[in-house]
């Protein structure tokens, strides 16, 4: 199910973006092992940069943030 | 199931729905709830739990050894999930996530805690790699 809220600017959209399994792949297995959500936030953004070091800092945070909520959401 | 429920249930604890309320809400929790911390984010998630529940269920954790009870001189108790002591290694290509223990990694960080004066209380350590390419090794 996707979210229809509006894609902030610098976000990239799940679709368009090939390491998006990779990144919830990481969020999702920290947090079965037992990772408080911060953590496991924090190990999906380093995934999240190392598939996009063109992203700035804060666009990868904004990104990873934003897949992880709608995930969260649904 | 969730992996916290599969070890309650292997531990021989009935899984009912409040139950479940209480150990997503411990699972969920980055610091050390309180029996009252717990209820009332319980009672957020299910309207029906009573603190008596919570007070069960958590002595009960605490007998099957799955909660960790912290007595912080506060004149009640706190509690955290017992989770297996591991580390992570994230496979950054796919998100993988390889749990590891390690006895010298251990020993180390106390000793690294123990040369600076100070007793090791906790910490957290991720690791973050991609597969080595078996033919460049």
């Amino acid at each position: 199910m996707s979210c229809n809220l509006p894609i902030q600017e610098g976000v990239k959209a799940p679709q368009d973006c090939k390491c998006h399994g990779a990144v919830m792949r990481a969020y999702g297995n920290m947090i079965k092992s037992g990772c408080p959500h911060n953590v496991a936030l924090e190990a999906a953004k380093i995934v999240y940069g190392y598939h996009h070091p063109e992203d700035s800092l804060d666009d990868q945070s904004l990104t990873v943030e934003r897949w992880v909520s709608e995930e969260r959401l649904h | 199931m969730s992996d916290l429920e599969q070890r309650c249930v292997e531990a021989g604890l009935k899984m009912t729905g409040q139950r479940r309320v209480i150990l997503k809400v411990l699972g969920q929790a980055e610091d050390h709830p309180s029996v009252e911390d717990v209820y009332e984010r319980a009672k957020k998630l299910d309207e029906s739990i009573s603190i008596a529940t919570v007070y069960r269920t958590l002595g009960l954790l605490d007998e099957l050894d799955l909660v960790i009870r912290h007595e912080f001189q506060e004149g009640y108790a706190r509690y955290e999930l017992n989770w297996d002591h591991h580390h992570h290694l994230v496979d950054l290509e796919t998100g993988e996530v390889i749990e590891f223990q390690n006895d010298e990694l251990e020993r180390l960080k106390e000793k690294i805690a123990e040369d600076l004066g100070y007793e090791l209380v906790d910490h957290r350590l991720e690791l973050y790699g991609k597969k080595l390419d078996k033919k460049k090794k």
